[in-house]
């Protein structure tokens, strides 16, 4: 029998997380496969947004934030100060549930990355940029409007382009917080898409709210309430037959 | 492009590659944040600093040669300083004058300023359509930023003849215009705009959903503002109300010019008239006359002590008001509390437990909700102990309170017959009161019918009796002291024997009923609720009249001992006495009603009515109460007498009408109160120019209007034609200017007047007289260059600091009170600051550089904060981003949030160098010359030095009204630095304007 062995990008070992004196998060174990969606789904609050969050060190610049157990990027601690949040962020990108895109031109928008890591030169940054935002399906909408403001496009065009700069640094990991939550259906349909030609290329974990979304695009399935994780596995598994009697009640509407 | 694939590809990779590989250096992040950690907490060192040399300057006063004690130098009333320098007399500090002064003015700017101020805040929050609110809001803050010296000039050029004018008979005795009255309509328009803005911000950030509901239920507009909007931002206006104060409180240029200047004591009654002095003023103009090292140096210092203390007690109140409202709307989240009732013979528990009774008690297993817990709370509370503690303390204050009317006010007959008739009708009030009381009381006695009761309820009724009788027996007492003085003495002694059993048996009732209660917890709801409201309401009533007990009884000990002693005493150390008295009234009536706030606090929420009406209450007595005092000192009793009542009359009078009609009289009285604040700015306009055309010529105005034509035909054009734009509205008005002078006054102006244009190029000649200002325009110039090019880096840094690196914390909060405080100061006390320091200390001498180091202290607490503010009101969206990318906290910053910050930025650098240009008190302390020899600038190559005096444009101003007699030069240069002024502005507006845009 073929021995497949699995790749985890990311594994979560007994992670913990406070808010000051609330637990948001209790003793999460979730491993994330290279190279498959995985996606995040539980009622709002659940913890959901502030999982992933760990998985970059965003929630660093929350001051009464306190945690328990590790989280591993390819074997290293990403606690550990050897690995710096620089440079894990530079590894794991974050889309973020509005878009937010600098105001800036849409060209230096995706420019910034290279440009803080040290590409400078016009050329290799036109290259970088090009080829990004081909990756994110959006080249041929704004091919002529790379000068003008980013504010001025469309919502899904923004949060493209929100991809195109994460992509522009060639991160592993892919984070999505809900991405398409502000968007409209057309737009929301077009990231979906995009989303599934990326895993080709990189890891993707993306939180949602919305269960069909989840199950259309992610090969993976973490379902979390009340900040534990109370199953998680393939997603075919969890929508058709979940073990946990709990899954089962979310995902067939009984409560949410 | 992508023309070869291929290539195309291994390029890629090679730079992603290099991307992965490229390490973010750790870059001096020490280095970066501890010249943060610097900058930022810069404004406690500044306040530190300030304190510790305008102290040190201070305390050799203590050992002056005179003797005087620091009790004598704020108590007594003569201030000669300058029979120091003469060899056989001793200089007299006394200063009670002055500071009496400074607060004088400071009521009386509020008199003008709170009615204009709020009722302009309602019109621009609630009445005004969207164009014009804009329009009045950008003019109100334009009044802002006129300097003082300027409104000192219109003050002395306009204002004081338009007063002798308008009051004839009174020119007769002596009156020249300059008075209390010409300060404080001056500081009222200076005070205005904070008014205006402050509590235009607290109308507006009211949750619109009050209102929607209250429209929705068929109310007018003007019901809605009144009964809804304005109570809620109550907190707000009064904050308003309180900063409006320290900025009169600080004005020194403006009062210098208007107030008279004199040092003799004002007497009432019409001291509106009076000439008098205030504490900025004395040091503005004693300053330069002083000898260094000597008592009269020092002792100025001492008044800038005093006046830094009393600005620092301003603002510290209104921010503590201005965090209340913080905490109203975003509250702190609520712990649940638990604990136990009572500490005596049965311990109970808040909660549905049962609570244990002893054997005989009727109700042993009733289970208590949270009203009724809360009402024996109440009954239970430790109201019955504190009352004989807090009536001994009110007896006491009061008569020192009186003392103080006594010591203000003539002693006048006439007087004591309105406050006579006041307290009859308070007594009355009183015993209405006590009757619903305990007729409420009575009600729970007849539900339950428990033995005992009845006997406390009695001996209650009882003491209120006797209480209502002796104060009538004492003022009946008063009324015949001019009759018959055996008589008064009886009834005085039998009406103070009759009260005193009255508040004992009061006591003991209250004490009883308590002891009672505790054993017998008694099942009661609303009619204690409602009982215990009104025993708020009595008590405060009782309060009052008690006031006029003490005083009584005062007035017969004074005039019973015989001895002119105490009075003599009295005279002589008045305005101390004063400030004492009322202080201690103050904090007598506080702690008296804190204490009922403390039970009030564990109250369920049906009571927490009562201590937002007592806290209303409490600000009412304070306000009106100090006014009235003050109208009675400035004006006289007779127009108090027929002001208050009318006041009452006329809101009783508008219950009456329908709402449509209420709305139509309120609005017109809004309208009047807008319009007028903008026909004030019109005219303050109107005659700068008009100085201003006798030197420069009509040239100039030509020029202005030529502009204004080819700006309005350009934006006409461009379609970006706005009427908030405020420079097109300026440019209007002086053309409409130019018309209405050029058809007044036909043949009095020549085109080019007596200096035309040159007036801004030549250097000026013969002291004054002739050339033109190069040389001040040079002067102020450099200032505002070199004073931006220190403060802007050390706010912005700091400001950076504030917002993102710092930990929220005690420190934190301290910075922000230091830096608050550093903005509320007085421009005055950060002269007499650079004096002590750079000019002597660091032996800068006075100078350029001085005058650079202190505007800098003065402007940098500003740059702090609205940098702060502008970074932290960039979206966290943009920063995350920037964060996910890989950067540093300092790159973000730096890349993502300064730039859109930098709009905001700007407006508030730009509003610092309008400042920094116009004011004049710092500068006339440690920089200012008025004759100097000619030099294009503080550099080798032109021959200056930083070391020297320079220059200055509000200097000049200065000097020229009152040195030199030459007014209309003054005005020339006032309107030259009006228009700087102006530009400034003008480019503010403009990139708010740009930044509102980026945003969206």
């Amino acid at each position: 029998m073929r021995n497949i062995q699995k790749e985890y990008v990311i594994e979560c070992e007994n992670f913990s997380f406070w808010y000051g004196n609330i637990q948001a998060l209790k003793d999460i174990n979730l491993k994330i496969v290279k190279n498959k969606v995985t996606a995040i789904i539980g009622p709002s609050g659940c913890g959901k947004s502030t999982l992933i969050r760990s998985f970059n060190r965003m929630n660093d610049i929350y001051e009464n934030a306190k945690y328990s157990g590790t989280i591993k990027f390819n074997g290293h601690n990403i606690f550990n100060s050897n690995l710096g949040v620089t440079e894990l962020r530079k590894q794991v990108g974050m889309i973020f549930q509005k878009p937010n895109p600098f105001p800036m031109s849409v060209w230096e928008n995706v420019a910034y990355g290279p440009k803080i890591h040290g590409i400078y030169e016009k050329k290799q940054l036109n290259i970088i940029v090009e080829h990004s935002i081909q990756l994110s399906a959006l080249w041929d909408e704004v091919k002529e409007r790379l000068g003008e403001s980013a504010i001025a496009l469309s919502g899904g065009q923004q949060q493209r382009l929100c991809i195109a700069r994460a992509l522009s640094i060639q991160p592993e990991v892919l984070l999505f917080d809900e991405p398409t939550s502000s968007l409209d259906p057309i737009a929301t349909g077009k990231i979906e898409n995009l989303i599934i030609e990326l895993k080709k290329r990189f890891t993707i974990v993306i939180v949602t709210h919305n269960m069909q979304q989840a199950a259309r695009i992610s090969d993976y399935t973490a379902f979390l309430y009340l900040g534990e994780l109370i199953e998680f596995g393939k997603t075919r598994k969890i929508f058709e037959r979940p073990n946990e009697d709990l899954t089962e009640r979310y995902i067939t509407g009984r409560f949410g | 492009m992508m023309q070869n694939p291929e290539t195309d590809k291994i390029q890629y990779s090679e730079i992603i590659e290099k991307i992965q590989k490229n390490r973010v250096k750790p870059f001096n992040q020490f280095w970066i944040t501890s010249i943060l950690y610097l900058a930022g907490i810069f404004s406690i060192i500044a306040v530190f600093f300030i304190i510790l040399f305008l102290v040190r300057e201070a305390i050799p006063f203590i050992h002056n040669e005179t003797n005087y004690s620091l009790w004598d130098f704020v108590s007594k009333v003569e201030w000669h300083p300058e029979w120091q320098l003469q060899t056989d007399r001793n200089g007299l500090y006394g200063a009670g004058g002055i500071l009496f002064g400074s607060i004088l003015v400071t009521l009386g700017s509020m008199l003008f300023a709170i009615p204009f101020g709020i009722g302009c805040a309602i019109f621009i929050a609630e009445i005004a359509p969207p164009k014009i609110k804009i329009f009045l809001k950008t003019a109100v803050e334009l009044l802002a930023g006129i300097p003082s010296i300027v409104y000192g000039f219109f003050g002395l050029r306009i204002l004081l003849p338009f007063l002798i004018k308008l009051f004839p008979e009174r020119e007769k005795m002596g009156f020249a215009g300059s008075s209390l009255l010409a300060a404080s309509i001056i500081l009222g328009i200076m005070a205005l705009p904070t008014i205006v803005s402050v509590s235009e911000d607290a109308l507006s950030s009211a949750p619109r959903e009050y209102k929607e509901a209250s429209l929705a239920m068929g109310a007018t507009k003007w019901q809605t503002t009144s009964k809804i909007l304005i109570p809620s931002s109550v907190s707000g206006i009064t904050a308003a109300v309180i900063l409006g104060m320290g900025r009169a409180i600080g004005e020194t240029m403006a009062v210098l010019l208007v107030a008279g200047n004199s040092l003799n004591f004002p007497e009432g009654p019409w001291a509106i008239f009076e000439r008098i002095r205030t504490i900025t003023a004395t040091i503005a103009i004693e300053q330069k006359e002083s000898p260094f090292g000597g008592d009269w140096f020092h002792s100025l210092f001492v008044l800038g002590v005093i006046l830094f203390l009393m600005t620092f007690l301003i603002n510290t109140i209104s921010s503590v008001i201005l965090k209340r409202i913080n905490e109203r709307f975003h509250p702190p989240p609520k712990e649940e509390e638990i604990g136990t009732l009572i500490k005596g013979k049965n311990t109970y528990e808040i909660g549905k437990q049962p609570i244990n009774f002893q054997e005989n008690s009727i109700l042993k297993e009733h289970h208590f909700n949270d009203n009724e817990i809360a009402s024996i709370q109440f009954l239970f509370g430790k109201f019955g102990r504190k009352f004989l503690i807090y009536g001994l303390m009110m007896a006491f204050s009061f008569g020192t309170f009186l003392v103080a009317i006594v010591t203000i006010i003539n002693f006048n007959f006439a007087i004591f017959l309105g406050i006579g008739l006041i307290a009859i009708g308070a007594l009355i009030g009183q015993c209405i009161v006590q009757i619903i009381l305990l007729d409420s009381i009575k009600q729970i006695n007849l539900r339950l019918k428990i033995a005992n009761f009845n006997a406390f309820f009695k001996s209650l009724v009882f003491g209120s009796i006797f209480v209502s009788f002796a104060f009538l027996m004492l003022i009946f007492a008063i009324f015949l002291f001019q009759v018959n003085l055996t008589l008064t003495i009886v009834l005085a002694c039998t009406a103070t024997i009759i009260l005193v059993c009255g508040l004992g048996f009061e006591f003991y009732s209250w004490l009883k009923i308590r002891e009672f209660l505790l054993v017998n917890p008694i099942v009661i709801k609303r009619k204690a609720i409602e009982g215990s409201k009104l025993m708020y309401i009595s008590s405060i009533v009782r309060l009052v009249l008690v006031f006029f007990v003490a005083f009584f009884c005062i007035m017969i000990i004074i005039s019973l001992t015989g001895s002119n002693e105490l009075l003599t005493w009295l005279d002589y150390n008045r305005v101390i006495v004063s400030i004492g008295i009322l202080l201690l009234m103050i904090i007598t009536v506080s702690s008296y009603l804190t204490g009922a706030f403390r039970l009030g606090r564990s109250f369920a929420p049906a009571l927490t009515e009562n201590q937002r009406s007592i806290k209303k209450l409490i600000l009412q007595i304070l306000f009106i109460g100090s006014f009235a005092l003050f109208s009675l000192y400035a004006f006289n009793w007779i127009v108090v007498i027929i002001i208050f009542p009318c006041m009452i009359i006329i809101s009783i009078f508008t219950k009456k009408l329908t709402p449509k009609i209420n709305q139509i009289l309120s609005y017109t009285l809004i309208y009047i109160l807008a319009i007028s604040v903008l026909t004030v700015l019109s005219i303050l306009t109107f005659y700068i120019y008009k100085d201003g055309l006798e030197i420069l010529g009509i040239s100039i105005l030509i020029a202005i209007g030529v502009l204004a034509l080819i700006s309005i035909i350009i934006s006409l054009l461009r379609q970006k034609f706005r009427w908030q734009n405020l420079v097109v509205w300026l440019i209007v008005m002086s053309l409409l200017t130019l018309l209405t002078l050029l058809i007044l006054n036909k043949n009095q102006w020549t085109l080019s007047g007596e200096e035309g244009f040159s007036f801004f190029f030549t250097k000026m000649q013969e002291s004054g007289d002739s050339g033109g200002i190069l040389n001040q325009i040079l002067g102020t110039f450099w200032l505002v260059l070199f004073t931006m090019l220190v403060a802007i880096p050390i706010g912005v840094y700091g400001g950076i600091y504030l917002a993102e690196y710092s930990k929220s914390g005690p420190l934190l909060n301290i910075i922000h009170s230091a830096i608050d405080n550093l903005n509320g100061t007085p421009s005055i006390v950060f002269g007499l600051f650079g004096l002590s320091f750079f000019v002597y200390y660091l032996d800068f001498k006075i100078s350029l550089l001085s005058g650079i180091l202190t505007m800098t202290i003065m402007v940098l607490p500003t740059i702090i904060r609205i940098t702060e503010e502008a970074i932290k009101a960039v979206p966290l969206g943009l920063k995350e981003g920037s964060y996910a990318m890989g950067t540093t906290k300092w790159q973000a910053i730096h890349k993502i949030a300064l730039p859109v910050a930098r709009p905001s930025i700007i407006t508030g650098v730009v509003i610092a160098m309008g400042r920094v240009a116009g004011e004049t008190a710092p500068i006339l302390l440690v920089a200012a010359a008025f004759q100097k020899r000619f030099v294009w600038g503080p550099f080798k190559i032109f021959g200056g030095s930083f070391m020297e005096e320079v220059q200055l444009l509000p200097y000049h101003i200065l000097d020229l009204t009152t040195e030199l007699q030459n007014p209309v030069r003054a005005g020339a240069t006032a309107l030259v630095l009006f228009i700087f002024v102006l530009i400034f502005f003008a480019i503010a507006t403009f990139m708010r304007l740009k930044y509102k845009k980026i945003l969206k």
